[in-house]
């Protein structure tokens, strides 16, 4: 699902949208509470608090979606990978 | 019946009552220009209004008129606000002339206004623009100014304009970064006084007395007397700790760990120079931060906060690492002064940096570990300024909160955070804090840590502004007498007879009654006469005459030489008199209590651990000059007595010159004194703070910085031998201390030589010729005097270093602390001992900063002609050598380094 390498300006994307991108990836890979996404995104344990918090402004925003007690990316979140990458999320 | 003596007043009392003196002072003398406006034309509403019933009202019609006068009017006022385009550059400066209010009767007003200013463009302060309303009112009722709601306008002050008036400089004019919005409203410019962290350490204090006896706050008061008790407390730290992979600690500071983490309350950890005290602090965050603890570490020296910084993010380049305790938050009003790696951590109340250095290592991360993340974060371009939501969230995280007293608390996560909201507080270098200092921000947290070195340096102590916190322990006629008894004590005996001077009191006949009986009681030889105008009906050639406000100028004319002036405190606007006449305020007995108590303080402990006596500490015996005598009291029939008054200036020294380490545990042994009010402050019962507080505490014993041939001598003059010992074994051999003599030439200038600056620039040009220099040294130049160091930065940048990999900086002894270098340079300027080279703590500040190489720049024969005297007198007469600190410490330097060259 990887995006096609470009230095067109038109396929140039925001920080914001490439680390967003990044944390919609490694839930997506799976269902997740903060360890899980903390060890997949290779930051250290005690920053699983940032992670949380972060987790539940995606949430607010419904990228998002809670499942029980882990978390998967919602229909809006897909959405958003779709138009960020210019093909199907996996 | 039992009868229970008085007991003193708590600490928190002297505490609330010098800070309340200390704000009384700043709002007493603002800093005031007049904006000269245009000769006023025909019918244009700007004559001088007449003080009439109706002129409040009148002068607000007019400030409205003046705001939208026609622009005739305007174009004549905005004339004064010059546009500064000399260079070429359109930069919205502007210069305008001014007019200080000199009062008319303050020696040296003009020097402190320069100060005042140079302060205020060096650290790129403001000044408010003021209306005549707004002038009227910061004169007359400041505080009510200072709490306005809608502030005057502020502009940046870039620099200023001075002349010559006779013998004194003035300034008249002030270049600012723009000019004001309303240029006809404008009457005056002023420095505005700063009370922030002064009603800061009012508001912890509030906030301390306030709070429960069970509260997290309830250690803090029993560290200032509010409580007999302290809560529940564990007996012993903790000894030891598991270190961390990779974490080197010795045994000492394992320990000093141990307590910091184990504490409830309050751990106080002895750190000598070199001792790994970064590392320790180091070590305590991460510990703390792991446990999920909120940690402030505070530092009254950038140099010492940047290191912490510096030593939480050197695993930056480890890209696997994003931790709370490597994320730390340094927060500072600008960043300039900050460490290049501290800076990457800045953030202020408006901008930061932080975020770009955080954004860095998420980037890092994420190309690391997410799959195809490198590809998308290479579509980032180079422009784009949005902030990451990873970035963002973990920028929120702020559980390491860097910065200076002032410096942390002017950010509004601390400053409005309730009291106890943060676990730990941990302050390095809190030898240099006083306990209202340490308030301010302890109030913060519920457990401190605190790092220091009492034989470091102490506490900065400006004696004239601490005299202001003595205004109600002694009645201005009280202080008058003192303060005559405080001129005559520094005079020599043949001199004092021949005094020429005039006391300005309300009631002359009790203060002349009052300074006889103060005399007497001290002990003072060869006094002059001493009398009211009438005792003197003619002509006298000296003596002390005590009149009224309105007799001043028939004092005056009654010596038949010119008199100084002293006036009594209140008395002050009723006088006027020149400049030149008046006794100064650090001539006066409370800043002369305070300056003598000081050094006393500090060095007199010492003298028995070196053997040797200081001529600075000799000074001690002129204190009792200073202080009120009973007989003084009664003669002025205050209902008082001399032990109270001496116990309540004893316990406002505690409160203004002592350091919070001092308080909690190094209060020198009582036996060290033999005056007051030292005997006073010394007998506070510090056991018995001890016991009520109980600290966990922690020598770190070794120090890593220093070859075992530069850290010898520190170790035995200033430690007795107990601590600065070596942690590791040195092989090298390209290390130790040389004495290099530079002859100083007659009329040399006592605080700069052109000799010494001109052998340190040769010394640099060798360095900087050498072909395979050593691998990033760094050397430090080192004097005591600012214009001696002005005059050493500006040789060091005429210095061409090349493609050397070596670094030169200057620094002045009182700012060096926290600092090393790889070879130091010490430059002594003066060849004659000084009082003010006698303070021990400098000196081994001095003497600490070197990690290979020592060099003494200056007239070193002098130095070893003087100690070799003064020791062979002390031999004749079987007693400790009477000499300075730095004749003893370049002859023992000598000893052990071989001859001068």
């Amino acid at each position: 699902m990887m995006p096609d390498h470009n230095d067109d300006r038109d396929n140039a994307m925001t920080r914001a949208d490439a680390e967003e991108w990044c944390m919609l990836e490694c839930i997506n890979r799976e269902d997740s509470g903060a360890a899980d996404v903390a060890k997949r995104l290779g930051v250290a344990k005690a920053s699983e608090q940032a992670i949380e918090h972060l987790l539940e402004r995606l949430l607010d925003q419904g990228l998002l979606e809670r499942d029980g007690i882990s978390i998967r990316v919602g229909t809006t979140g897909t959405e958003r990978l779709q138009s960020l990458l210019g093909q199907p999320s996996a | 019946m039992i009868a229970f003596p008085d007991l003193p007043d708590p600490l928190s009392h002297h505490i609330r009552r010098s800070l309340e003196a200390r704000i009384e002072r700043l709002l007493s003398r603002p800093v005031v220009a007049i904006v000269p406006r245009p000769e006023p034309s025909r019918g244009d509403g700007e004559r001088e209004r007449p003080a009439t019933p109706g002129s409040a009202i009148f002068d607000a019609l007019c400030d409205e008129a003046a705001r939208h006068a026609p622009r005739g009017a305007m174009d004549e006022n905005a004339a004064i606000w010059k546009t500064e385009d000399s260079d070429g550059d359109e930069d919205g400066s502007v210069h305008v002339s001014v007019k200080f209010d000199y009062g008319g009767t303050d020696r040296g007003r003009e020097k402190e206004i320069i100060e005042e200013l140079q302060a205020v463009v060096r650290d790129e302060g403001q000044v408010v623009l003021l209306t005549a309303e707004h002038a009227k009112m910061l004169r007359e009722h400041p505080r009510a100014f200072v709490e306005l709601d809608a502030r005057p306008e502020a502009v940046q002050l870039l620099r200023f304009e001075k002349q010559w008036h006779g013998s004194v400089e003035r300034v008249v004019g002030l270049e600012l970064a723009q000019g004001p919005r309303n240029p006809a409203s404008i009457a005056a410019i002023a420095v505005v006084p700063n009370l922030v962290q002064l009603e800061r350490q009012l508001d912890a204090l509030d906030a301390i007395e306030r709070s429960g006896v069970d509260g997290p706050l309830a250690p803090l008061r029993a560290l200032i007397g509010l409580e007999a008790e302290m809560p529940e407390a564990a007996e012993r730290a903790p000894s030891d700790i598991t270190p961390a992979e990779g974490e080197l600690l010795d045994e000492h500071q394992r320990s000093c760990v141990a307590a910091a983490i184990g504490t409830d309350h309050f751990a106080v950890v002895h750190g000598p120079p070199g001792a790994g005290k970064t590392t320790v602090i180091g070590s305590i965050i991460r510990r703390l931060v792991d446990r999920g603890e909120r940690v402030l570490v505070v530092s009254p020296t950038h140099v010492a906060i940047d290191n912490v910084v510096e030593k939480l993010t050197e695993l930056e380049d480890r890209a696997d690492d994003v931790h709370p305790a490597t994320l730390p938050v340094r927060f500072a009003t600008r960043p300039n002064r900050l460490s290049p790696r501290a800076q990457m951590y800045w953030s202020s109340r408006t901008s930061q940096t932080r975020e770009h250095a955080i954004e860095r290592r998420v980037e890092a991360i994420l190309r690391a570990n997410v799959h195809g993340a490198s590809e998308l974060f290479d579509r980032v371009p180079d422009d784009d300024t949005t902030t990451g939501a990873l970035t963002k969230a973990l920028a929120e995280q702020q559980a390491v909160i860097c910065g200076t007293p002032i410096g942390i608390l002017s950010h509004d996560s601390v400053a409005n955070a309730a009291p106890g909201t943060f676990d730990t507080l941990i302050i390095d270098e809190v030898s240099k804090l006083t306990v209202p200092e340490f308030l301010g921000v302890a109030v913060k947290a519920r457990r401190w840590v605190l790092v220091g070195d009492p034989q470091q340096l102490p506490p900065f102590c400006d004696a004239e502004e601490c005299a202001w916190t003595l205004r109600d322990v002694m009645p201005p006629e009280l202080e008058l007498v003192c303060s005559v008894g405080a001129v005559l004590e520094r005079k020599k005996p043949h001199q004092r007879q021949q005094t020429r001077l005039v006391v300005v009191s309300r009631s002359p006949d009790a203060v002349a009654d009052a300074i006889l009986g103060h005399a007497n009681e001290s002990a003072m030889d060869g006094m002059p006469c001493i009398g009211t105008l009438r005792d003197a009906p003619h002509r006298i050639s000296s003596g002390v005459l005590v009149c009224k406000p309105d007799e001043v100028d028939s004092a005056l004319e009654r010596f038949t030489d010119d008199a100084g002036v002293l006036i009594e405190i209140g008395l002050e606007s009723k006088v006027a008199i020149s400049d030149d006449r008046l006794v100064d305020g650090v001539s006066r007995a409370g800043a002369r209590i305070f300056e003598t108590s000081f050094n006393t303080y500090h060095a007199q402990p010492w003298e028995a651990i070196a053997r040797q006596k200081l001529s600075l500490v000799r000074f001690r015996k002129g204190l009792a000059k200073c202080l009120p005598t009973q007989n003084a009291i009664d003669k002025l029939g205050l209902d008082m007595t001399r032990p109270h008054i001496v116990q309540d200036i004893a316990d406002r020294l505690l409160a203004n010159s002592v350091s919070v380490y001092d308080l909690l545990l190094g209060l020198p042994d009582v036996a060290h004194f033999d005056a007051t009010p030292m005997v006073e402050l010394a007998s506070r019962t510090p056991q018995e703070l001890c016991r009520r507080v109980r600290p966990f505490t922690g020598v770190l014993k070794k120090q890593y910085r220093m070859h075992s041939s530069l850290s010898r001598l520190p170790r035995r003059l200033f430690y007795g031998g107990e601590a600065l010992l070596d942690g590791r074994t040195d092989e090298d051999v390209f290390a130790g201390v040389r004495l290099i003599q530079v002859d100083r030439p007659d009329g040399t200038p006592h605080e700069s030589n052109e000799a010494e600056v001109e052998a340190i620039s040769r010394l640099l040009e060798q360095v900087s010729s050498l072909q395979k220099p050593d691998e990033g040294a760094k050397i430090m130049v080192l004097t005591a005097y600012r214009e001696q160091e002005r005059m050493i930065a500006r040789a060091i940048e005429n210095l061409e270093l090349g493609s050397a990999p070596i670094t030169v900086e200057s620094c002045t002894l009182d700012s060096c602390q926290g600092r090393e270098a790889d070879y130091v340079l010490l430059s002594l300027v003066r060849n004659k001992p000084t009082p003010f080279f006698d303070n021990p703590k400098r000196w081994n500040v001095a003497l600490t900063r070197a990690k290979r190489g020592l060099f003494i720049v200056g007239d070193i024969d002098a130095y070893l002609k003087d100690a070799q005297k003064r020791k062979s007198d002390a031999k004749c007469r079987g007693e400790w050598p009477l000499m300075s600190l730095l004749s003893r410490v370049i002859a023992d330097l000598h000893a052990h380094s071989g001859e001068p060259r």
